[in-house]
């Protein structure tokens, strides 16, 4: 209140309060767009998945005998991704009607063997059938993704994967 | 007039102090935001892991494998084909630079080097100087090394020994 006892000092004040409260305004549009940027922003998801992905191709190279393991793509209900595996990468895209070649990829390479077919596969976080997940198979020196996603409910209340997991693989059978 | 106005520049001045503390406060915690919205992923480890297992456990690698049952016995190298045409055929990147291994196969007293093959040999001897060196950088890689005990079989004879296994990840 130092203020009140100067004279003219009231308008000094008043444009610290008028600076601070610019800054305060800039402040929290700056947070509020990163914050809401990360949230918002697709390429998390794609990036973990994609390397996951390729991760567990990577792994299954090495199988002998036959797997499938069950996976899901769990994302945030708004988001909806497609998976592709193709002869030397998995690449994740947003879902779109457009083709995958004219969307934004995130890939990332698995290591490929000369005695390993990789058939091309593509699948979905949000199937037309409410499927919650896919699975990666291999099988006969053949490794791609299927239809025979299974929920293993033990993982998911034990929260080692499934749709309440958080994504990733739930367990092989 | 002329006194108010130095009134009026000494209250801003007065002031400083209090603007510059709030920069600095909303700096810290936009930095802070930052630092605990971060989303890199970091799979190195994961790699080194995975890459291991693929070298130990792969089919038609350097392990031995029934070719009746085509079972893969883990920890018995076949040492006919213990090779880099071996390595680079069963595990290879479209992308080059990506991971990197080199294979030291010692005798049973961890001395006598028996033999010694590369995965993507070019990139190892590129980048193994800088990882050894512990340069940091983008062009830079980090070298992760282990030694397993293993039996290599040579004209159908089984030896003891070590396999030293070293990876390198470029950064």
């Amino acid at each position: 209140m130092r203020f009140l006892n100067k004279r003219g000092s009231w308008e000094d004040s008043f444009m610290y309060l008028l600076f601070t409260l610019c800054l305060v305004v800039f402040f929290y549009f700056a947070i509020f767009a990163k914050i809401n940027s990360a949230i918002n922003d697709t390429s998390y998801y794609k990036t973990f998945f994609s390397r996951d992905l390729a991760l567990l191709v990577d792994s299954l190279h090495t199988a002998n005998g036959n797997f499938s393991v069950s996976y899901s793509l769990y994302t945030r209900r708004n988001v909806r991704l497609d998976a592709n595996l193709v002869s030397d990468k998995v690449i994740l895209t947003d879902s779109s009607d457009r083709p995958v070649d004219e969307r934004p990829q995130t890939s990332y390479v698995f290591g490929r063997s000369a005695y390993t077919n990789i058939i091309p596969a593509s699948a979905s976080s949000h199937t037309a059938d409410y499927t919650p997940g896919f699975s990666v198979d291999a099988a006969d020196n053949n490794i791609t993704f299927g239809n025979n996603f299974k929920s293993d409910s033990t993982a998911s209340r034990e929260g080692l994967g499934g749709r309440s997991g958080g994504g990733g693989a739930s367990g092989l059978w | 007039m002329l006194n108010n106005k130095r009134g009026g520049v000494g209250e801003i001045l007065e002031h400083f102090p209090k603007i510059l503390l709030t920069i600095a406060v909303m700096a810290g915690i936009f930095l802070l935001v930052g630092y605990y919205t971060s989303l890199t992923i970091n799979i190195k480890p994961v790699e080194v892991e995975v890459l291991f297992n693929r070298i130990m456990y792969s089919p038609n690698s350097i392990m031995y494998m029934d070719n009746v049952t085509g079972r893969v016995h883990p920890g018995i190298i076949n040492l006919d084909n213990f090779t880099d045409e071996t390595l680079d055929r069963a595990i290879n990147y479209s992308y080059e630079r990506h991971l990197a291994a080199k294979l030291d196969l010692y005798g049973s007293d961890r001395r006598k080097l028996v033999s010694t093959t590369y995965l993507n040999k070019v990139l190892y001897e590129r980048l193994e100087p800088l990882a050894v060196s512990g340069q940091k950088g983008a062009g830079s890689a980090d070298i992760k090394t282990r030694a397993n005990p293993v039996i290599y079989r040579k004209d159908g004879v089984n030896y003891p020994g070590f396999l030293k296994i070293s990876i390198i990840i470029p950064n």
